[in-house]
């Protein structure tokens, strides 16, 4: 038995995995590993950007950039900015991608042509962030689609201004962003109820469980781990919202409202390669913005995990140690 | 008892009654949701094929009958191939597109090759050998999906410039080697795609590692890499941020580089060129995705894409 195991063993050659992996780790390590340990070390040095200053020798300069960084106006307008955008295009996103999932997946209305509007839905996803962005900047500039429709219902006055309003430039972002993803969205939580047993609901119905309780009662539920990989990873890329921001904010609409929707990624970069190209600045706040969305991540996925679980994990944690301490009092 | 069969007929209607609303409302949402999404490609495309002239003075046109405004605002006009002839041969605007989709084709290209084979192998080597760090790496790998990538951006370029690899593609094509959540998809469809005792059935055979992997494991593979080589491809075509702060020469651009120009010069009074830009870029995508699009839906329904 040992010698067939020790040949079997031999013929699989298990070293050569390290060599199949390797080129992975080898890649990872150069191009993403070393600039992420470079940004950590960069953000405690008043290093500025290479190419403007070759025969620099940087300072170590412990906190200062993170002080710095933390006072400035920009800083405080980008770390507002992207989070609110962010939410305001995720909750419809989420509410209208359920609806649709919910609907789609129901044998009673049994949605005809799911095929054609799912591709419509998602066609948004694919295309270039950057051409998005300037059609949606077309559209609002005057003479453009939706500047036309803003002076029919007289939001705006005059023909040839810009739209301005605080909240527009917010809003215009935030609805790309809610119409790039939520048909994304719905097609991951279609999948999601499609993979619940059915025999949950046929159970609940021999019970006479309504839709609606089928739904809040065993759909709900059971999708919520989908559900809570969409959020993080929808958070996550949320807080690195760059071309279509970037675009809007450009150019002639960058006098109206390019301060009102300035992310972090659009800061950072313009403090690493505009005016004084303070790359140890922009990679304090890249440090900062890496541990704001770890916190999030975490939070999320702390408050979106299973309660019920969580809490049977808990009181069952709690009962160990009271025992622990019965024995330990009775010793 | 008739009495009861009645009561229980006329609820029943009342049910289907609901049901019909139901879904009358339902195609009702669906089918503005596809205006919504349809519309601004559309009016894209109109536009288009519009004079600076017709576009400056749209606001007029849609003020006047009722009836009329709205049409003559949305139809096309007749300068759909002067506004291309525009955009593509001015001087002024230098907004070299054939250049820019040769370029954007070799980096979307290399890197999605690269990305595909090497997860393939990396997926392969966790799949197959029980090495002694084969969880924890793995687990290394789940973790890494997390990390934002923009967080590392600066430091890249900062090391790119010193290195001197601006103006050079190479920064776009090799780091695709490491694609964390293509290795995740694939190991996961390896796990049923790919039989164990096949390897072992290679091994007997007396074919080395590397072979069995590349004549035995990649064919079998095939439709899961086609999956992830869709996305890889469109990921990498549509990325901005970094080529625009590496790229600096106008021969080297890529396609959203070009878009991008279309915005924020002096230039950008000729709307209709602008619009025929952005038809330009939309359209090789617009293709692409009506082609695959079954295969991107189930793609995506399988959870593997990560943006």
């Amino acid at each position: 038995m040992a010698s067939s195991f020790k040949t079997r063993a031999k013929l699989e050659k298990n070293y050569c995995g390290y060599i199949f992996i390797a080129p992975f780790f080898i890649t990872y390590i150069v191009f993403q590993l070393m600039p992420l340990i470079n940004t950590f070390r960069y953000a405690f040095t008043d290093v500025r950007a290479w190419f403007v200053d070759q025969s620099q020798t940087s300072h170590f300069v412990g906190m200062d950039q993170f002080k710095t960084v933390v006072g400035e106006m920009g800083f405080k307008e980008a770390f507002f900015n992207t989070p609110v955008m962010w939410i305001m295009g995720f909750i419809p996103q989420l509410l209208i991608a359920l609806l649709l999932a919910s609907w789609f997946t129901n044998e009673k209305i049994r949605v005809k042509g799911q095929g054609f509007f799912k591709v419509i839905f998602y066609m948004p996803n694919i295309m270039t962030a950057t051409t998005i962005g300037i059609l949606f900047l077309t559209f609002i500039r005057p003479n453009g689609f939706i500047h036309n429709i803003c002076i029919s219902i007289g939001y705006v006055k005059n023909a040839r201004m810009p739209i301005t309003g605080t909240w527009f430039g917010r809003g215009v972002i935030a609805f790309i962003n809610f119409w790039m993803w939520y048909g994304q969205t719905m097609i991951v939580l279609i999948a999601g109820i499609l993979g619940i047993n059915p025999s949950f609901f046929e159970a609940a119905s021999i019970d006479g469980a309504s839709g609606w309780q089928c739904f809040w009662r065993i759909t709900l539920p059971l999708i919520r781990p989908i559900m809570t990989y969409s959020l993080i990873t929808s958070l996550i890329g949320g807080f690195q919202m760059f071309d279509v921001p970037n675009m809007i904010g450009a150019g002639e609409t960058a006098a109206v409202f390019k301060r009102d929707i300035q992310t972090i990624i659009m800061y950072i970069k313009g403090i690493a390669y505009t005016g004084s190209f303070a790359v140890g600045k922009a990679c304090a706040a890249s440090v900062i913005l890496f541990l704001i969305t770890a916190v999030c991540s975490l939070i999320l996925f702390y408050v979106m995990s299973d309660r019920a679980e969580a809490k049977a994990r808990r009181a069952e944690k709690k009962r160990a140690k009271e025992a622990a301490l019965l024995e330990g009092g009775d010793l | 008892m008739a009495n009861y069969g009645q009561a229980g007929q006329s609820i029943k209607g009342g049910y289907h009654a609901r049901i019909l609303a139901m879904k009358v409302f339902v195609y009702i949402v669906c089918i503005l949701l596809t205006i919504m999404a349809i519309l601004p490609f559309v009016i894209m495309v109109f536009n288009a094929s519009k004079s600076r002239y017709e576009i400056n003075n749209s606001y007029v046109e849609w003020n006047r009958e009722i009836t009329d405004r709205f049409v003559v605002s949305l139809l096309p006009s007749k300068s759909f191939f002067a506004n291309g002839k525009y955009l593509l041969t001015s001087k002024a605007l230098n907004l070299p597109f054939g250049r820019g989709f040769l370029n954007s084709i070799l980096i979307a290209g290399g890197a999605t090759l690269l990305s595909v084979y090497f997860s393939a192998l990396t997926a392969y080597g966790f799949a197959v050998y029980r090495f002694k760090l084969n969880k924890p790496l793995y687990a290394f790998i789940m973790a890494i999906q997390m990390v934002p990538t923009q967080v590392t951006v600066i430091s890249f370029v900062e090391l790119m410039y010193k290195w001197h690899w601006t103006d050079n593609y190479l920064p776009f094509i090799l780091p695709a080697i490491a694609a964390p959540s293509t290795v995740f998809f694939l190991r996961q469809y390896m796990s049923s795609a790919l039989s164990i005792e096949m390897v072992e059935a290679g091994r007997i055979d007396g074919a080395s590692e590397f072979g069995i992997f590349n004549r035995l494991v990649l064919p079998i593979l095939k439709p899961g890499m086609a999956t992830m080589a869709i996305f890889a491809m469109v990921t990498n075509w549509n990325n901005y941020l970094l080529p625009s702060l590496l790229l600096r020469r106008t021969e080297l651009q890529t396609v959203p580089m070009l878009v991008a120009k279309l915005n924020g010069n002096k230039y950008s009074t000729e709307y209709g060129a602008i619009y025929f830009g952005l038809t330009l870029s939309a359209a090789p995508l617009v293709v692409f995705y009506l082609i695959l699009s079954k295969y991107i839906i189930a793609g995506v329904a399988l959870g593997g894409v990560k943006e």
